[in-house]
């Protein structure tokens, strides 16, 4: 379907971006167009005005800020993936953007444009809570910081206010010691994940000292396995860690669709979680 | 596909009074988020809803009667049907209430089924479960509170509807006359804000989640709706 009319501006700098989007209360950010264009073309989003960021370079690149890594948000999956920065310092965020969508989607999409859309079937959300991520954002009024735990807030629904723009993310460097894996269950290679599971874990002298554990598609929002990750603490690979998986389901409300039933999804995530650690922890 | 949801809960007024509030089409509606009504002419009703979703906004238009009211055993029916003000996508809904007395106050049960065709019902129901049981949630809260007011209060200051002395509100149980805003009557204590408004939508962002009931009117449509967009979007977006 052809979308309804709209305007469009380019702006050439973020003030302006600000300015046009703060002068129109139905006016949208546009950036890598991959969630958006579908719900205009389907007629499901009626916005006034799109307000592309596609020419603004300092909203583009990853920063090594030292003790984090700054992930700009119109930067795309594709970018993201390849970065050595991202892959050494980060490489929970480059292998889990590795399984989002596919090549052509990950060319146009961008890391930003992918968590403000706040679905809680994606799978960047669930990595940038494990790892306690902080979105920078900024409007007409200036800059804020939103911690990733207060970032998504309910179904396709994020804490950025009307006329608030998502300039990138800050992601924490772990340090030594952490074995990452994104265990992702979908039916077709370029689906969304009917659950998915982001892990973090150190280990040292044979047994897991500290876990990040965050889920896709277990509640409206990316939510943490709290109860794993506290069971995890101090336990040696083996049968203790697929007894802490248990609780993978813990204080998840799943939805039921076509693919699968809320049962099922606790089922899965109890799986996908020990197969996750087990995968990070270098165990498998 | 059909979606099913009960509420019951309690209200701490007489039957006769919730009966005469719940007969009360002008100030039912508005406990719908993102509701209004249109025009109101005898049982038969029309009107909107406004439904909103993160990036995706869906307006339905509809109309909605009563069926089946039996004032001696407090039960009622109402039958709802809409479409999408810019689509094609189509919802029904079928919302039972029925009061039984306990003890000066009222017990509440309210079962709502919708059915939506076309376009959205080809894509299952992830989303509709979600939304849609938000919602119902808001709506059985809103209303539940509506219920409970006293029926004689201080006037306050709030357009909207007033609960109607109960005698007349019982002659005229089948027609859902509008009340003059002038003549309001609720504690102030109690108002309620976000409700009525046209252009009020639902923001998931303000569903407290509270349980108890669901139930009625134009909207029933617009819950489908929304569901399906939900779906459509996610599908698509990839």
């Amino acid at each position: 379907m052809i979308p309804a009319k709209f305007d469009y501006v380019r702006p050439g700098s973020l003030d302006e971006a600000c300015q046009a989007l703060s002068s129109d209360e139905d006016a949208k950010v546009l950036a890598g167009g991959q969630s958006l264009l579908p719900l205009l073309r389907l007629r499901l989003a009626y916005p006034s005005k799109l307000v592309d960021l596609g020419r603004l370079p300092e909203l583009t690149g990853v920063h090594d800020r030292g003790d984090h890594v700054f992930i700009g948000a119109m930067t795309t999956h594709d970018e993201v993936m390849r970065s050595s920065l991202v892959n050494t310092a980060c490489p929970l965020v480059a292998l889990t953007t590795a399984t989002v969508a596919d090549p052509a989607v990950r060319h146009r999409g961008t890391f930003g444009g992918s968590l403000a859309h706040a679905d809680p079937a994606g799978d960047l959300p669930a990595v940038v809570l494990a790892l306690d991520g902080v979105f920078v954002v900024r409007s007409a009024e200036g800059e804020r910081e939103i911690p990733a735990a207060e970032f998504f807030v309910d179904y396709l629904e994020s804490a950025l206010r009307p006329g608030e723009i998502l300039l990138g993310v800050r992601i924490p460097k772990l340090g030594d010691g952490w074995g990452y894996h994104y265990e992702k269950f979908h039916r077709t290679a370029q689906a969304w994940a009917i659950v998915g599971v982001a892990v973090a874990v150190r280990r040292s002298n044979g047994a897991i000292q500290e876990a990040r554990i965050g889920l896709t598609n277990m509640a409206p929002t990316p939510v943490r396995a709290r109860a794993v990750e506290a069971a995890l603490q101090g336990v040696e690979l083996g049968d203790q860690v697929r007894q802490a998986c248990e609780q993978a389901a813990a204080d998840t409300s799943p939805s039921a669709d076509l693919h699968a039933q809320p049962d099922y999804r606790r089922h899965l995530a109890r799986v996908l979680t020990d197969r996750a650690i087990r995968t990070a922890a270098g165990s498998p | 596909m059909a979606m099913r949801f009960e509420h019951e809960f309690t209200v701490p007024v007489p039957i006769e009074q919730a009966w005469a509030v719940l007969l009360d089409v002008e100030r039912v509606a508005p406990c719908l988020p993102g509701a209004s009504l249109d025009t109101v002419e005898g049982d038969e009703f029309t009107g909107r809803m406004k439904v909103k979703v993160g990036p995706i906004t869906v307006t339905y238009r509809g109309s909605a009667r009563f069926e089946d009211v039996d004032k001696d055993a407090h039960t009622l029916t109402i039958q709802a049907s809409g479409k999408e003000a810019r689509g094609a996508g189509t919802a029904a809904a079928t919302v039972k209430a029925t009061l039984s007395p306990a003890d000066g106050s009222t017990a509440v049960v309210v079962e709502t089924s919708f059915n939506v065709t076309g376009r959205p019902a080809q894509f299952g129901r992830g989303v509709m479960t979600e939304v849609g049981g938000k919602l119902i949630d808001r709506f059985a809260a809103d209303l539940a509170d509506l219920l409970a007011e006293p029926a004689h209060e201080p006037p306050a200051a709030r357009e909207e509807a007033r609960p109607e002395p109960r005698a007349e509100a019982e002659e005229r149980h089948l027609t859902a006359v509008p009340s003059p805003p002038d003549q309001d009557v609720r504690p102030s204590g109690t108002l309620r804000t976000s409700r009525t408004a046209d252009e009020e939508a639902l923001d998931l962002l303000e569903i407290a989640g509270a349980p108890l009931l669901k139930r009625l009117a134009p909207i029933a449509g617009a819950i489908a709706a929304l569901l399906l967009i939900g779906w459509l979007i996610r599908r698509l977006m990839r």
